[in-house]
């Protein structure tokens, strides 16, 4: 598997919806004002999951993954790993990117209450 | 006009499946011409019968779908490529069944057949589609079963379902499976044996995902007339609904949209849930399999898991092949999967594992795990040839 470096959400300054992952316009008005969202960037998360089976042989050595889904805003979701396997559904998280060793990818960090 | 008008003497007939294995290197285009070879040899039909071709596959790259009109040698009046995974069936049958009814083809072939190839599922996933691939895969490549365990998980967060639910889904749908002969999996499945099973991605387990394998499944659409005198048994459709991407501003992958066309396709079929005397829906997970009963009207939303789990009623009338559970999921045939089986039922084909009195069937498809869920949705009603 190649080394990858996921891209952002995109946010419009139009009618202010994120898209992701980033399209060069807006999903929703279709607007081409769009910029990349500063990070980190606060959401909730929707549902977690560890996966225990990887199609690429690079990962399988650092399985489970604690894999999370993430409300961005706006109906916007990302997918994103999550460095502690304790976090929960409706938790408030910041979403940042890391280094993981086979990419540069969006984290879910529990943020402090 | 409602949609019932549209499909008025219109026949579904011929139900075919062909289990090629669970892995082959045969060409795609090699698994159409056996496909058709078998619909014609059912129906009594000659190649230069067939005017219409509707295909669904995943397996045809390099060549564009219509490329199979030429190596079939088919020359044909009307064309479809209904690329819609898990919702290919339906909406195959809704175009085919209006191209009929327009006059534009006379008998139209539907086929989805897949080749599998030993990495060709590892394949599809990686490259699905743009979102999936620079927004899911990366996240440990898990395919499409990472994002449905997060489907799942939040169904089971939302209304208290349980893996004990989805253990009594799965073992029913083995069940129905055990004198299918396309069946990949015939022996039983305990519940204790799901629970014991290893994880793929927590909630989801082994028994929760369904098996790539290569195969077809096909029908026929023409004019009862026409049924009638090739001495066809066939269904009739009576109401047909679709969305795409219908809650596509909801963060919660939760509604499919068969809720917001429900009312439209019972009322135009004259018939309410309880008239209906089988279920067949798209259960690439089970889970995705009791959204479309609660927004089908079938069972109480945020309830039909448990309700499901307890009733030996529900096992008979719903998959009753066993599902893609049971039969593994031929690429885009898994999505024609339901509705050939419906055919089967409708039409007294069934073998072993006929039900009595089937007079009334509904059909739901969903798929193409685009990014977060499937976009393409549809549900279809039919009914037995006598049954007026
Ligand atoms: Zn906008």
């Amino acid at each position: 598997m190649k080394t990858v470096n996921t891209p952002c959400p995109e946010e419009c300054s139009d009618c202010c919806a994120l898209t992701y992952p980033p399209q060069g316009f807006c999903r929703r008005c279709l607007s081409e004002n769009m910029t990349p969202v500063n990070l980190p960037a606060s959401g909730n998360i929707m549902a977690v999951t560890q996966i225990q089976h990887s199609f690429e042989d690079e990962i399988k050595p650092i399985l489970p993954l604690t894999v999370a889904s993430v409300d961005m805003g706006t109906g916007c979701v990302v997918f994103t790993l999550a460095t502690d396997d304790s976090i929960q559904a409706g938790a408030a998280v910041s979403v940042d990117r890391r280094i993981w060793p086979f990419g540069n990818l969006l984290t879910a960090v529990k943020e402090q209450p | 006009m409602t949609s019932s008008d549209t499909y008025q003497g219109l026949a579904v007939t011929t139900p075919v499946s062909l289990m090629f294995g669970r892995f082959s290197d045969a060409a795609t285009p090699l698994l159409y011409a056996r496909t058709l070879k078998e619909l014609l040899a059912q129906s009594g039909l000659q190649k230069d019968d067939v005017d219409g071709l509707a295909v669904s596959s995943f397996s045809l790259d390099p060549d564009p779908a219509i490329a199979l009109s030429r190596s079939l040698g088919l020359s044909l009046r009307w064309f479809q490529d209904v690329n819609l995974g898990g919702a290919s069936g339906g909406i195959a049958l809704n175009r085919a069944a209006r191209a009929v009814a327009a006059g534009d083809a006379d008998i139209v072939a539907c086929i989805a057949a897949d080749n599998n190839l030993e990495t060709g599922f590892q394949d599809l996933v990686r490259d699905f589609s743009v979102a999936s691939r620079d927004g899911v895969y990366p996240y440990g490549a898990g395919g499409p079963t990472s994002v449905f365990a997060l489907l799942t998980k939040q169904y089971m967060q939302e209304t208290g379902a349980t893996r004990e639910d989805f253990a009594a889904l799965c073992a029913g749908q083995r069940e129905n499976a055990k004198t299918v002969p396309h069946a990949v999996f015939n022996e039983p499945l305990s519940p204790e044996e799901y629970l014991a099973s290893r994880m793929i991605a927590e909630p989801l387990c082994l028994y929760d995902c369904v098996m790539p394998v290569s195969g077809a499944e096909a029908f026929l659409v023409m004019s009862e007339e026409r049924a009638q005198a090739l001495g066809l048994s066939y269904a009739r459709v009576l109401s047909s609904i679709e969305a795409h991407n219908t809650h596509g501003d909801e963060a919660s992958p939760l509604s499919g949209g068969w809720a917001t066309g429900r009312d439209r396709l019972f009322a135009n079929a004259g018939l309410g849930p309880d008239d209906i005397d089988i279920i067949q829906t798209y259960d690439d997970y089970p889970a995705v399999s009791i959204l479309q009963l609660e927004e089908l009207g079938f069972l109480p939303s945020g309830k039909g898991a448990s309700q499901l789990a307890t009733s030996t009623h529900w096992q008979q009338k719903h998959n009753t092949s066993g599902g893609q559970l049971s039969c593994g999921q031929a690429g885009a045939a898994g999505g024609y999967l339901g509705l050939v089986e419906a055919i089967r039922q409708l039409t007294g084909q069934a073998g072993a594992w006929q039900r009595a009195n089937v007079r009334h069937a509904l059909v739901s498809g969903y798929g193409m795990v685009v990014y977060d869920r499937c976009l393409a949705t549809c549900a279809t009603i039919l009914a037995a040839q006598e049954s007026l």
